[in-house]
């Protein structure tokens, strides 16, 4: 009833509008009785447009094949596209200005723990913002430890064809359920991102071969950037209560220490983090580093990165071993020092953004510097290394919508 | 001789080019006293100051007001707002189709800034930053 009257007033207002003008005979007027009438049209069309709820995918897949099976990343010998295959749809709710609801479904060609695009929820949380601009949440959200860290999975947002793995699988646990507060304010000529998260995360890795659940409980930590946007400086540093269900579940002291710069003033792009990963017991501390230089011609980007990482404390592990239980009633005994891990990493690809929201990468890797491990590799036998470098060619594409 | 020719041409058409700017424009009673830096944090989700209005992608007044302010390319552009869309850290801003719907959006809000060509400007906006 409402909508019948105000149509027929808006009629009977554009009559008077047409036959007004008409009689003053004058196209200025009608001129600005229209833009008026379109600016309010605007305004009916931009409150329509406010939406509560917002969509938005993306998408990744490519060819990677390596020069033998050593399993750098998984690829090996027999080229394969599926394992660079991913979806992921994002829906957002808004529930009121600053309160919001958040889910991530990704769906993954293939991974470890994960089968063939099984679709699993990796991001599930409540947002809300506070007067003063903090904003709290709570659920499943991303262990915010690498600079990529949250958008881990989103190919489109990361220079790399290949995350440099040194640093980014030293963690392998991605996701933890708990609460994280995160608060910005100026500082400098730049603005500071102060970030507070603590929890629990588990899931089941393979390590040294051997599967099994890794836990992650009283998870806390702290993250503190800086950006001027020409610079960004990032230290990050997060502790939790370990265990690891094939070296009999103990819970050890696990901590996290990072620090990452970053430079980009639109043509020339670096990135370094350095990180080290200390755990108690016989598992191995690592400490890693990576440093990636890009520059943009147009949209072209070549770039090269090096990457490094080393176990600390290899001597604890010598002349040690511990039992592992392959199947029920079997049990075998295994050296320590099969978890020492050592590699350095070479990479030279190029980012091409084909158009907004498309981007085409190609890279080649070069994984070598073993020592006397099988460098992290899973096809690489721990107990016997076989190979002592590797070749990665990857290409992939990876979109945003 | 011809290439000396078509190096006028390309000077003739260079020459608005290198003179296109925009002005940030803002509500007459609404935000004012921004400098650069504000609006660079306003426009790449650092400050809550305002609220930014883009001009959609492929408009001229788009370009300019990126190579002032923001120094990002377009592609640039949708990498930084895809990461921060998926990581839930914000939105891109909303996006205006011409310089009058633009002026018509921040007419209306107090609280949103905008940009335009500052011959498009007129009394329904007011000037608060220029190149």
């Amino acid at each position: 009833m409402r909508h019948t009257l105000s149509r027929r007033a808006s009629l009977a207002l554009s009559v008077a509008l047409i036959s007004s003008g008409a009689l003053a005979q004058s196209n200025d007027e009608r001129l600005d009785a229209l833009e008026s009438r379109v600016d309010s049209l605007q305004q009916d069309l931009r409150a329509a447009g406010e939406q509560r709820v917002t969509f938005n995918g993306f998408l990744s897949t490519g060819y990677a094949r390596a020069s033998n099976d050593a399993g750098f990343d998984g690829v090996t010998e027999e080229s394969e596209a599926q394992s660079l295959t991913l979806f992921g749809l994002q829906g957002r709710f808004d529930i009121s200005d600053s309160t919001n609801a958040t889910v991530q479904l990704l769906s993954f060609g293939e991974d470890s723990g994960r089968s063939d695009f099984a679709t699993q929820l990796e991001w599930g949380y409540i947002s809300h913002e506070l007067q003063n601009g903090l904003r709290v949440r709570a659920g499943q959200m991303r262990i915010p430890l690498f600079m990529y860290s949250d958008s881990l999975d989103l190919g489109y947002a990361q220079p790399w064809a290949r995350s440099p793995g040194v640093v980014y699988n030293q963690v392998t646990l991605s996701n933890y359920t708990g609460v994280d507060a995160a608060k910005r304010f100026s500082l400098g000529g730049g603005s500071v991102r102060a970030q507070a998260f603590g929890g629990h995360s588990s899931e089941e890795q393979t390590v040294a071969g051997q599967p099994g659940d890794i836990e992650l409980r009283n998870l806390v930590g702290g993250v503190l950037s800086w950006s001027d946007y020409t610079w960004t400086l990032r230290g990050v540093a997060a502790r939790a209560d370990t265990s690891f269900e094939f070296l009999g579940n103990d819970e050890v002291d696990g901590e996290f220490y990072g620090l990452g710069v970053e430079y980009d003033d639109g043509s020339l792009m670096a990135i370094s983090e350095v990180t080290r990963r200390e755990v108690g017991g016989i598992f191995a501390d690592t400490d890693s580093a990576y440093a990636t230089v890009g520059y943009r011609i147009d949209g072209v980007m070549p770039y090269a990165t090096v990457g490094w990482l080393e176990s600390q404390d290899d001597n604890l592990r010598s002349g040690q071993a511990f039992s592992v239980q392959p199947s029920p009633g079997v049990t075998s005994s295994i050296p320590a020092a099969v978890l020492n891990e050592q590699r350095t990493v070479y990479s030279l690809g190029a980012r091409y953004d084909v158009m907004p929201g498309v981007a085409l990468k190609a890279d080649w890797t070069h994984a070598r510097n073993f020592g006397d491990t099988n460098g992290g590799l899973s096809g690489n036998g721990a107990l016997t290394p076989t190979f002592e470098h590797t070749n990665v060619y990857t290409v992939k594409i990876d979109a945003a919508f | 001789m011809k290439s000396l020719k078509s190096l006028a041409v390309v000077l003739m058409l260079a020459a608005p080019l290198a003179n296109a700017e925009v002005v940030i424009i803002a509500h007459p009673n609404g935000v004012s006293g921004l400098t650069e830096g504000d609006v660079r944090s306003i426009y790449l989700n650092r400050s809550g100051k305002a609220t930014p209005i883009e001009m959609a992608q492929g408009m001229s007044e788009r370009r300019d007001f990126h190579d002032w302010i923001t120094g990002r390319s377009e592609s640039q552009l949708q990498s930084f707002w895809s990461q921060q869309t998926f990581t839930g850290e914000g939105e891109p801003p909303e996006e205006a189709s011409s310089p009058s719907a633009m002026k018509s959006i921040i007419a209306n809000d107090p609280d949103a800034i905008g940009y335009v060509s500052p011959q498009d400007v007129d009394d329904s906006v007011k000037v608060i930053l220029s190149p």
